[in-house]
């Protein structure tokens, strides 16, 4: 079952906030300003009745604020290791969540995620493609994933 | 009573999570040990008897459901009861765990509530015999 790219940019925006407030104690909200660059990213993919990938591009304030949050360490004492593995635990934990909302009994079987220190996102936006630009008083969080119908 | 516990998890971050949730729930742990992958994990166990395992299933090497399977044919490590801590919490995810012999699952994200509960109900035991539960009002702070 294929959901409107509305409905399911409302379920990622859900399943996000869920992720960031639970496991990193960050309050986002919807940004309307045009996606600045960013200093990192996660991306995982998807397989199932549809194929997809979702990437999170994180501003290097809201990586620090992340690792400080969910490990309890200062600043001082957070290393590259730990942001690496903060935000690929947070993209993979965004995708199973937005997938569970999208259809709970259908399976779905996510790659391990990887790193990148880019400031753009490797996923294109296109017709195909889910945005969403957040904000916090943490820093900046962008989102997007491409979907796509098995076979194409 | 104090256990032994093993959590097996490839991100570093979600395995010092677990351990300071349990921790803090008031569990008197012995020791500690961690594994990255299932393979890991098995090495481990070929070591050391642990009391219950707490495992992510997507992990490089051997996922958690391949390690539920080669504990499941093995009549003493089959015997450990496994939790399993996914980002997978479809019902069919969950109902695959469940056939493979998990004893409790934990969806991610979690709050330390749920797994200090998972706990409780998995090992069996009332909350009072784990002993020094600060205050013990169910909430827990990170």
């Amino acid at each position: 079952m294929m959901e409107s790219m509305e409905t399911m940019k409302e379920m990622m925006e859900t399943s996000i906030f869920e992720v960031f407030e639970k496991m990193f104690y960050v309050f986002l909200e919807p940004d309307g300003v045009e996606c600045p660059d960013y200093d990192a990213e996660a991306l995982v993919s998807f397989s199932g009745s549809m194929n997809g990938k979702m990437s999170l591009m994180l501003s290097e304030k809201v990586t620090k604020v992340m690792v400080k949050n969910m490990l309890n360490l200062e600043e001082e004492d957070i290393t590259d290791r730990e942001v690496e593995d903060c935000s690929k635990e947070a993209v993979n934990m965004a995708c199973g969540n937005f997938l569970a909302k999208l259809d709970d009994t259908e399976r779905f079987d996510l790659s391990i995620p990887v790193f990148l220190n880019s400031p753009r996102s490797v996923l294109r936006q296109g017709d195909d493609t889910i945005s969403l630009n957040l904000i916090s008083d943490d820093g900046e969080v962008g989102v997007i994933m491409q979907v796509f119908s098995k076979g194409d | 009573m104090a256990f032994n516990i093993l959590i097996v998890d490839d991100s570093r971050s979600m395995r010092s999570v677990i351990k300071k949730v349990i921790s803090m729930s008031g569990f008197k742990v012995d020791q500690c040990l961690e594994a990255e992958n299932g393979r890991e994990a098995l090495d481990l166990l070929a070591l050391h008897w642990v009391d219950i395992i707490l495992s992510d299933i997507n992990m490089p090497v051997m996922s958690g459901f391949e390690m539920l399977e080669v504990l499941g044919k093995d009549s003493l490590l089959g015997s450990i009861p496994v939790v399993v801590i996914s980002t997978e919490g479809r019902e069919e995810r969950m109902r695959n765990a469940f056939e493979l012999g998990a004893k409790g699952f934990i969806k991610k994200p979690f709050l330390p509530e749920d797994i200090k509960r998972v706990l409780y109900e998995v090992i069996g035991v009332d909350d009072g015999e784990y002993g020094d539960n600060e205050g013990d009002d169910g909430d827990l702070d990170f």
